[in-house]
């Protein structure tokens, strides 16, 4: 009948089963690398991504640009609340412009006193974002700076205003940003005034949560949180965000800086800061001797 | 009249890579950084689906595997993972394609449905096993929810645009092989 066509000879024939057999089993060998060995094949991915998007640039910018003109003329339409509105905040700026003339100067005065001098190691390189993670379940974004410009990994990254995220995959002209909303973003912290230390933890939201806090009762909403240099992987005291308390009564932290439209962003120059070269292993004491012996003896 | 056809089935193929790489380039765009609580169908699915239930010779395994693994390393899924259970989902739709020739539109759809709830739930389950990082399962069940929605705009645009629809009893392929 019609099942004896020639065409069902061609797709079930034993040369083809076997090509769909070892493509398969391709696949899944990558996985299966993947998950054991994935500094490797993330840094090949890397690579393929450094060699594919950067080509097609030139069709994402006007494309981009476009979208960006829509919502500014989207903005438009509500211009006169806005005039209004900066019209007040231009009023309060005033205000805050002369406090923070008066700190500048006393703080210009009290570090003269102290012969500080800052760190002169914070430079930074700006980057264009080319491209997005492309997934909504993945939260990074791809920047137009590389290996030739001398980014690293592990580096922080800022737009304007605050924290943004951290480089991780560097190709040669193009380097991945794992922003700080990423499900696998972890990123310690400082909650001031108190002086608390947590951890930032992604979790695919707008507002990451706050985790491993040392003293939740020391923290209240409205509170600022830095980056810390705990552990030397992050350069210390970068804006991230306020403290907000979410509906589950769980402390959470709004990003300062604009998740909307991130257009360019600054890389945080930090040497000296600890390499992570391998998957990482389980954290346990240390097992010998002195262990037992420190056992017995308590 | 080989020749032609030849050509026809390549340009084909050439279409195919060209809207998958297309689809990918449309996700890429950083329009929106901020995380979305929303998810879209994966047209990329769908497409292939369409593709291999209707003209089979049209999306040949080597290139719907190549387009999938390309799409899991651009779109920072674990690579292979997605891709494999792509290839076998559209192989086992394939080995079926003359059995879709005879169906009605809705039967094919229900056909196809099922084999993308079964990619769906196999995933999920591969994930939960795997223990990668979290993500969030729901948004997954939408997703599937609605490449199945998308399947008959994407088989509708196919045949209206491309003239992907089954083929026609009689009609022969580039060798003058009955298809």
């Amino acid at each position: 009948m019609a099942k004896e066509r020639h065409s069902t000879e061609e797709f079930t024939g034993p040369v083809r089963r076997l090509l769909v057999a070892v493509l398969a089993l391709f696949l899944i060998a990558v996985f299966i690398l993947w998950r054991i060995d994935s500094p490797r094949v993330e840094r090949f991915r890397t690579e393929v991504t450094d060699t594919l998007v950067p080509n097609v640039d030139w069709a994402m910018a006007p494309i981009t640009g476009m979208a960006d003109l829509a919502s500014d003329f989207r903005s438009y339409q509500r211009i006169y609340d806005q005039n209004q509105e900066l019209k007040r905040e231009l009023q309060q700026m005033k205000a805050w412009k002369e406090a923070a003339l008066q700190l500048e100067q006393e703080n210009a005065r009290l570090l003269d006193l102290n012969k500080v001098r800052l760190d002169p190691k914070f430079t930074h390189v700006t980057g264009v974002v080319l491209a997005d993670s492309g997934s909504p379940f993945r939260q990074s974004v791809l920047i137009n700076v590389g290996d030739r410009d001398g980014i690293l990994d592990g580096w922080a990254t800022m737009d304007g205003l605050g924290l943004v995220g951290r480089i991780s995959g560097v190709g040669t002209k193009t380097s991945r940003v794992i922003l700080l909303t990423d499900a696998s973003s972890r990123v310690p912290v400082t909650i001031q005034p108190a002086g608390v230390r947590a951890i930032l933890a992604g979790d695919n939201s707008a507002r990451p949560l706050l985790d491993l806090v040392e003293n939740v009762d020391a923290l209240r909403p409205g509170d600022r949180v830095f980056s810390s240099g705990d552990g030397q992987v992050f350069p210390a005291d970068i804006l991230v965000g306020e403290v907000v308390q979410d509906a589950d009564r769980r402390l959470r932290v709004r990003l300062v800086a604009d998740y909307e439209r991130l257009e360019f962003l600054r890389v945080i120059r930090t040497h000296d800061l600890e390499a992570i070269t391998d998957p990482g292993a389980l954290i346990a004491p240390p097992l010998g001797p002195e262990i037992t012996a420190d056992a017995s003896d308590g | 009249m080989g020749s032609a056809a030849t050509s026809y089935v390549w340009g084909m193929r050439g279409a195919y890579a060209g809207i998958g790489l297309f689809l990918l380039f449309l996700q890429l765009l950083p329009l929106e950084t901020a995380p979305r609580g929303w998810v879209g169908p994966d047209f990329l699915l769908a497409l292939t689906f369409v593709w291999v239930a209707r003209r089979p010779d049209l999306a040949p395994v080597t290139l719907v595997a190549a387009m999938f693994l390309l799409a899991d390393l651009l779109l920072q899924r674990p690579p292979g993972l997605w891709a494999a259970l792509a290839l076998i989902t559209t192989e086992l739709v394939r080995i079926r394609a003359n059995d879709f020739r005879d169906m009605i539109f809705p039967v094919e759809w229900a056909v196809i449905s099922a084999f993308t709830l079964g990619f769906y739930v196999v995933f999920m389950v591969v994930w939960s096993v795997a223990m990668t990082y979290d993500i969030s399962f729901g948004m997954l069940i939408v997703q599937a929810i609605l490449t199945i929605l998308a399947y008959p705009a994407v088989a509708a645009a196919s045949s209206m645009f491309l003239g992907v629809t089954k083929a026609a009893p009689g009609q022969t392929d580039a060798q003058g092989r009955k298809l």
